[in-house]
């Protein structure tokens, strides 16, 4: 494993980009962009300016650039670091020096919680739709079963009317920005 | 420890520069200018204009070499380029295609 170590030594300067399986250990400078699927190490005097990705980063020079991990990010003692961090884990060690945005967790959760908030918003909408109908119905029905809760039904009667009003509105102003789709593919096909 | 080595599955597209040896097991596309020794390891693929002191072939090369000191093909180096040496050794059953000038 040692033997396939790959090393940028303190006076070797890369300009480009690295990618590859292997670990690699950067003592030197590097700039562009460093893609690989096993452990970077930019050590104590190294210069980075590149986006990183890999599967862990322990940094201890000097790094300008996002990192992407898919399993952990160190800042030791000696780092100095401007870029984003994206990793399930990141840690970050007293005397460090770090200045961007961290993200933690999986992307594909962040995903999948974005399209099921977008699924909840539009399932909304439809569903009020839906509710309000039977809300009108029901206290024709139910009315003259329970008094006492008869005052509270003429403000949720009052109040579902509104709502049926509102529902099919919003088809209307769905359909209202429909068109200005359709003018601009149709403008483009043109 | 801080000698430069670029690992059997590694690609460096660009520009290599350095103060010290390089060893190359991988792959290599740009330019490679070192101060100090260059060897291209067997197994290793470089497409690169290539600058150092003295440069050991032992895998692929295909571009210009431009050696101060001595320029050595091993014989299971292959190089397409031309080459520029004070010393040129090309061993037995190495390959080489290209122009030499020794008259550095």
């Amino acid at each position: 494993m040692a033997a396939k170590q790959t090393v940028l030594g303190q006076g070797t300067h890369v300009v480009g980009e690295v990618r590859g399986d292997d670990a690699l250990v950067v003592y030197g400078r590097v700039e562009g962009r460093i893609q690989i699927s096993e452990e970077l190490t930019i050590e104590p005097g190294a210069v980075v300016q590149a986006d990183v990705e890999a599967k862990s980063v322990v940094v201890s020079g000097v790094l300008v650039g996002s990192i992407v991990a898919t399993l952990s990010v160190r800042l030791t003692s000696k780092a100095r670091v401007v870029g984003s961090i994206s990793a399930p884990s990141v840690g970050i060690e007293a005397g460090a020096a770090y200045r961007g945005r961290i993200e933690m967790g999986d992307v594909d959760v962040q995903r999948s919680a974005s399209a099921s908030a977008d699924k909840g918003r539009s399932a909304t909408v439809p569903a009020a739709a839906a509710k309000a109908p039977p809300r009108l119905a029901s206290p024709s029905k139910v009315a003259p079963a329970t008094a006492p809760t008869a005052p509270a039904r003429p403000a949720t009667v009052a109040a579902a009317p509104p709502r049926t009003v509102s529902a099919p509105i919003r088809p209307t102003t769905a359909v209202a920005q429909q068109p200005a789709w359709a003018r601009k593919k149709a403008t483009k096909r043109r | 420890m801080a000698n430069t080595v670029i690992g059997t599955n590694i690609t460096i597209e660009g520009e290599i520069r350095g103060e010290e040896s390089l060893t190359i097991l991988g792959t290599v596309k740009g330019k490679v200018a070192v101060a100090q020794g260059l060897i291209i390891e067997a197994g290793a693929n470089v497409e690169a204009d290539v600058e150092a002191q003295s440069v050991t072939i032992a895998g692929k090369l295909m571009g210009n070499v431009v050696a101060r000191e001595r320029l050595e093909v091993r014989p299971e180096g292959r190089m397409v380029g031309d080459a520029k040496a004070a010393r040129f050794v090309i061993a037995d059953g190495a390959s080489f295609k290209g122009n030499v000038d020794m008259d550095v």
